[in-house]
């Protein structure tokens, strides 16, 4: 065998290993068009309000190989909540809620990701939502995923979850807006 | 929104608080000195305590008592107002000594300006803009604290200077707590509104009962409960730069009693005068806060 011919064998080897790897976890950028975090609070028990943050952003990891090695960086900015009436946003972003000008980011990063079946995945992270901290676990349903039009490869996310503002330190006006707050999270997110 | 509960015990309280502490620590004037025409007793000490204590018990009532470390700029107003509180008790009883009282007093200032600023985010303040800031208000509110201790007045003039003082202070505390209120935080606005709370009726009572303060006792005390709060309106609430500066600035307007042409008219005159000196610009903030309030929710109506 001559050493051309070897080195082409061992060349080829190499790119088959490097393509596992990089089979095996795949990070995607989230897509802020296309994904969106709404929160539903009552109001009074009276209604549900209905509101958005319209700027969320992150990466999502997914191992194809071992969905155990997922993992999600999500980022939202606290200042961006539309609530659909400008008074109550300004109030909302006020110390006396989400206090936007010191807290303004809230994120979810998760530690630990555990496949449920085919379609689901239990996430485990910690929610930094107001200056505090707290460990969560949400159910995730996996939309969908394939080749994207722009080019790469596209994939979709959504949770659905409960929180009690008052775990993090919101504990104003809990006669009018109760603690349970509704979120859902849905993620579209892409490489390239 | 501002419950029954709320109103009694965060606001209520602290007036009661103010009334029995001015009862019990007013001195009557010494005979030795000249007899003012009008005033029969002097509640310095008294007044700081009455502002103090009650703004602790206020907050407490609110449920604002502090967590530690402070997370939230109320909590560092709380912290400075128990601070200065036992050194009150050492300039009263211990060593009246008015240049250990300003200078612990701006100390304590800078700690509550700088806690309160280092509560401002690193990803959109850097630490050089937060020590620039710290500094400016610390200037401004040291000037502000000697520019109202230092303010001259007759004991024997019927209409005394410092009585003129506090009750300028009652008046644009008010003002103040409802501009914060309609700036975006009804929580801001609860807690600076304990400040005119306990204030009014002391003052109310004051003239009832023919007393007059100590203004360099209670400047200190004022400007960081009503600064403080001011500075925390504009750095996390959306009261404007223009309101918190007019308002905060606005005691200074006291010293419009030192113009020749006011200084020399008849007490009583020269304190209208000085109150409506005081009143221009913290109205005019009042007005601007008021006409962006009613704008907004005109616009689309609240919760």
């Amino acid at each position: 065998m001559r050493f051309r011919d070897l080195f082409f064998i061992v060349l080829s080897g190499l790119l088959v290993v490097l393509a596992q790897n990089n089979a095996q976890a795949q990070t995607y950028t989230i897509d802020p068009v296309h994904s969106a975090a709404l929160y539903r609070a009552g109001h009074m028990g009276m209604s549900h309000s209905w509101g958005r943050f319209n700027e969320i952003s992150g990466t999502v990891t997914v191992d194809e190989q071992n969905q155990a090695n997922d993992a999600f960086d999500i980022t939202i900015n606290a200042a961006s909540i539309d609530s659909g009436a400008g008074k109550r946003d300004e109030h909302l972003r006020s110390p006396d809620f989400l206090n936007a000008k010191q807290f303004p980011t809230i994120t979810f990063k998760s530690t630990s990701v555990k496949p449920i079946d085919a379609k689901t995945l239990e996430v485990t992270g910690t929610l930094t939502l107001h200056g505090v901290s707290k460990p969560l676990t949400v159910k995730v349903e996996k939309v969908g995923g394939g080749k994207s039009q722009m080019g790469g490869t596209t994939i979709g996310m959504e949770s659905t979850f409960q929180i009690k503002r008052s775990d993090f330190d919101m504990k104003n006006m809990l006669q009018a807006i109760p603690d349970d707050v509704l979120l859902i999270v849905s993620l579209e997110a892409g490489n390239k | 929104m501002l419950s029954l509960g709320d109103a009694i015990f965060g606001l209520g309280l602290p007036a009661l608080v103010g009334i029995v502490l001015l009862l019990v620590g007013r001195k009557q004037l010494d005979t030795a000195v000249q007899q003012p025409i009008f005033w029969r007793y002097t509640a310095g000490g008294p007044a700081v305590f009455a502002i103090g204590i009650a703004f602790l018990l206020g907050c407490s009532a609110l449920n604002r008592t502090p967590s530690l470390p402070p997370k939230d700029a109320t909590d560092w107003l709380y912290l400075a107002a128990m601070a200065m509180l036992p050194l009150a008790a050492i300039h009263q009883f211990v060593w009246r000594s008015r240049w250990f009282w300003h200078v612990a007093c701006l100390l304590i200032l800078a700690g509550a300006i700088g806690g309160i600023i280092s509560l401002l985010p690193v990803e959109t303040w850097t630490v050089a803009q937060k020590i620039i800031w710290a500094g400016g208000c610390w200037l401004a509110a040291a000037a502000v604290t000697l520019g109202l201790s230092f303010l001259p007045s007759g004991s024997n003039d019927p209409s005394n200077g410092v009585v003129t003082g506090i009750t300028a202070m009652a008046l644009v505390s008010a003002l103040g707590a409802v501009a914060l209120a309609m700036s975006g935080s009804q929580v801001y606005g609860q807690v600076a509104a304990i400040l005119p709370a306990t204030l009014i009726p002391v003052v109310l009572l004051a003239f009832a009962l023919r007393t007059t303060f100590q203004l360099p006792d209670v400047a200190p005390l004022f400007v960081l409960l009503f600064g403080g709060m001011l500075l925390s309106g504009y750095l996390f609430a959306e009261l404007t730069a223009v309101n918190a500066l007019l308002l905060f600035f606005s005691p200074l307007m006291l010293w419009v009693g030192r113009i020749p042409a006011i200084r020399n008219l008849n007490g009583w005159q020269r304190g209208a005068i000085q109150i409506l000196a005081v009143l221009i610009p913290s109205g005019i903030a009042f007005g601007l806060a008021l006409h962006k309030f009613l704008i907004d929710m005109a616009a689309a109506p609240e919760f």
